[in-house]
């Protein structure tokens, strides 16, 4: 096969031969530094042929992802909910903020972060005994939650709970929430020491998968017989989605392909780093609904009712400080990621293990890259993604019933608008997954780590499948009030079985890739537009989404995998070697 | 005179060679990296692509054909989809 | 050793191509489109021009891809030209590529294959002519007689 094109093509190059000896260096007799390479003097021009396709490819990258789905919801609230866009302008500006904050970021995470975090750990299991290895890991687990700032998004979310209907939710929220956050951070630690031991000794990660998914299956089941603790589900589902953000992730990951290159028993199976991303998503789930369990056996339901009672009416009001006001909160939020825990990492590196750096300068930028991009983001979800999400979330009930903000709701006969909300909230969950900076990042570890066979792309549009499902039957869940543990308990055996079909490498993207769907552009899309239902259709919480957008990945990922083998093995089948 | 065998093989293959191979006192050193090739195997278990292991051997000249006739038949790189063998001199003097 | 038999291909080169992360894919492409078979990536690390950039190395991507193409003789020019077009590797900070003659490859080859190349010299020769080889068609010995 040859394309006309390329015959042309190769026909009009013209060659030249240069023997390489002339451009190489010759020693000059008497300087003994001759041969050594000299530092390059980039002129004007040549800086700018670097410098625009550097920065040109990173922010098209973006412009991709966020782009479609900000125009989807603008389009879909223009025409569909036939309601006006407020603030354009400023919509415009908060996105473009996005964009540039989430090239800024992913570059960032690529020269600065990943490189650290492997960096130490290939040389934490060298220098350190395994129990401080072990250590270092727990600790580093338990600070990556507080870091986290979804971790408060949850907790801003407990106020609006109503105490009467779903008592122990509100009693949690309230009042237990310094143990829900230790809690939640000793889950993820513990699922931090129990991976690193995973592949050190070249565990495989599928029976961890089944102990650990029968036990909060098991313990779902007892909370859910529990009238009163029945609500505390959704809680319990969304900690584990959200422990795992956008720093969470590459570090986490970053420091298990170190330690396992390092260590690493088996050789044949190139993600066995693997794993920790999937147990730190499934133990706080336990931690949450053991201590919901120990709660209900401390205080009665009633007794929550009438201190909830007394406690509004002593009617605090809370003053906000300058530092809670946008844009400066949005920078403290996106210091406080990241800051925190490169301090942690710089500490064990230089006073621990006392390395160096292999190359501060490149480090030192992308570090200061990784923090600017995450403000910027963050000030542009604020103004942009998170504006436009909470817009259409606020107008969406008038799709089907009346709304007060739009004069013309219902717009819809009440089927054709339920069917139009689903799928809705169906693309919606596709783009913000697109968009989604933990899942840019796992993907391309993914694709690095198996040497560019697993693309990265592919892995991306599957998971952004199955957040679509999810997102769209969690939404289905609130407007028809569905118990979560119904949809749960079915979909997770689905997975389970899926398990044991696959192939290593599936089962461990798979689970992984669950934990990294809920991020920074995913919770506040889901959480306005699943507000701005559950207030419209008055349902207990709004919790839960969130964790339906977690399965909804491992069965597509689990799904694609096996679909590729089936399509594989029928290629091959009629050739008949 | 040394000379380079090069192999194209099926994902952990790679190293089961190299212990094989770790004895032979006519092998001077093995590499085996990992990669990924789009037609080298009829099954792409990633889809588009397929991951896969690269050995380089370097022996001596005169040992040459003995190790590569060992690799090809010791892997069966032969037989189909399994991968492919290749033998490169390396000039020590300059040609 | 078992008495099967090894089919030595001659007259092949292997082209090494290294260029940035994430460019393999369309050198691989263009390298197929004229001919060429398979081809094996991996990413590597590379040094060099970066280091003597300052910050500015930031620009060029650490990662590297490793494209290597057994092609035959006959084509190998043609697959070079190309590789090097779509690597765009007159650019700065693009990469570079070469070439190396092989001994012998040895793969497997359909029976249909090896029965058309081991016909007569003249035949090969003639059809030689008429159409660019692929790599497979090379001529066939037998194991033994193949010495130094």
């Amino acid at each position: 096969m040859l394309r006309y094109s390329s015959v042309l093509r190769s026909n009009a190059v013209r060659h030249r031969e240069i023997s390489y000896n002339a451009l190489t260096p010759k020693p000059v007799s008497g300087k003994k530094d001759s041969l050594k390479p000299q530092r390059l003097r980039l002129g004007f021009e040549q800086t700018m042929a670097l410098l625009m396709p550097y920065s040109g490819v990173r922010v098209l990258e973006q412009m991709k992802a966020v782009i479609p789905l900000a125009l989807y919801l603008v389009l879909f609230q223009l025409i569909i909910l036939r309601q006006p866009v407020d603030a354009a302008l400023l919509l415009v500006g908060g996105l473009s903020a996005v964009i540039v904050g989430l090239a800024l970021f992913m570059e960032g995470l690529n020269i600065g972060l990943m490189p650290f975090g492997t960096l130490i750990g290939d040389k934490l299991p060298r220098k350190a005994s395994m129990p401080v290895m072990l250590l270092i890991i727990a600790a580093l687990g338990v600070g990556v939650t507080f870091a986290e700032p979804a971790i408060g998004a949850l907790q801003a979310f407990g106020a609006s709970v109503d105490v009467t209907r779903a008592p122990y939710l509100y009693e949690i929220l309230n009042n237990w929430t310094l143990p829900l956050v230790l809690l939640v951070g000793a889950g993820v630690g513990l699922a931090a020491v129990l991976g690193t031991l995973r592949f050190v000794n070249g565990w495989s990660l599928k029976p961890m998968i089944y102990i650990a998914v029968g036990l909060t299956l098991c313990l779902t089941l007892v909370v859910y017989a529990n009238n009163d603790l029945r609500a505390v589900l959704g809680l319990a589902w969304d900690c584990g989605a959200v422990t795992t953000g956008p720093v969470t992730v590459p570090l986490v990951l970053s420091l298990g392909i170190g330690i396992a290159n390092s260590t690493g028993q088996s050789s044949d199976n190139s993600l066995s780093g693997f794993g920790v991303v999937t147990l730190a998503s499934l133990f706080p789930i336990i931690a949450v609904l053991l201590l919901s369990l120990y709660v209900s056996t401390q205080i009665s339901a009633e007794q929550i009712v009438v201190a909830a009672a007394t406690a509004s009416s002593a009617g605090e009001v809370v003053q906000q400080s300058m530092w809670d006001v946008s844009p400066l909160q949005e920078i403290v939020l996106g210091v406080r990621a990241i800051a925190p825990l490169v301090l942690f990492l710089m500490f064990v590196l230089f006073i621990v293990l006392r390395e160096g750096l292999a190359n501060k300068l490149f480090t030192a930028y992308g570090l200061v890259l990784s923090i600017v991009g995450m403000c910027v983001f963050n000030i542009g979800l604020t103004y942009g993604l998170g504006a436009i999400g909470a817009q259409t979330g606020a107008v969406l009930p008038a799709a089907f019933m009346e709304v007060s903000i739009s004069d013309i709701s219902p717009i819809y006969s009440a089927a054709l608008g339920l069917v139009l909300v689903i799928l809705f909230a169906w693309f919606m969950g596709f783009g913000a997954t697109l968009a989604e900076p933990a899942l840019n990042a796992l993907g391309l570890t993914v694709q690095n780590l198996t040497n560019g066979a697993f693309k990265k792309s592919m892995l991306m549009y599957s998971v952004a499948t199955g957040v679509a499902f999810g997102i769209a039957l969690g939404m289905a869940k609130i407007l028809f009030e569905i118990d979560l543990a119904m949809l749960l308990i079915p979909l997770y055996l689905i997975a389970l079985a899926l398990t044991y079909f696959s192939t290593e490498e599936f089962v461990n993207v798979a689970w992984d890739s669950a934990g990294v769907t809920t991020g920074p552009v995913t919770v506040p899309l889901v959480l306005a537009m699943g507000l701005g239902l559950g207030n419209a259709v008055s349902a207990i919480e709004g919790f839960g989404i969130l964790s339906m957008a977690s399965i909804g990945p491992i069965i597509a990922v689990l799904g694609m995998g096996q679909y590729i083998r089936f399509k594989q093995s029928r290629a091959i089948a009629p050739e008949g070697n | 005179m040394i000379t380079e065998i090069g192999a194209f093989m099926h994902k952990g293959e790679g190293l089961r060679l190299m212990n094989e191979l770790h004895g032979d006192k006519k092998i001077l050193g093995i590499y085996v990296e990992a990669g990924r090739t789009e037609d080298l195997f009829a099954f792409r278990e990633f889809g588009s692509a397929s991951e896969n292991d690269i050995v380089t051997i370097l022996v001596e000249a005169r040992h040459a054909t003995k190790i590569f006739d060992l690799v090809c038949s010791k892997m069966g790189l032969d037989s189909p989809q399994s991968g492919m063998v290749f033998q490169m001199p390396l000039h020590t003097q300059p040609a | 050793m078992s008495d099967r038999q090894i089919t030595y291909l001659t007259d092949a080169l292997i082209i090494t191509c290294i260029v940035q992360a994430s460019h393999a894919d369309d050198v691989v492409k263009a390298a197929q489109n004229v001919g060429a078979q398979g081809a094996t990536v991996t990413y590597a690390r590379g040094t060099g021009v970066r280091e003597r950039m300052g910050l500015m190395g930031v620009t060029i991507d650490e990662q590297k891809e490793m494209v290597r193409i057994i092609v035959s003789q006959e084509q190998s020019d043609r697959v070079f030209e190309a590789m090097y077009l779509a690597g765009e590797l007159d650019k700065p900070g693009m990469g570079i590529m070469f070439m190396n003659k092989l001994d012998r490859i040895a793969t497997y080859i359909p029976d249909e294959v090896l029965a058309e190349a081991s016909a007569p010299k003249a035949k090969a020769k003639a059809k030689a002519k008429a159409a660019p080889k692929k790599r497979k068609t090379a001529t066939r010995r037998p194991a033994k007689k193949v010495g130094k």
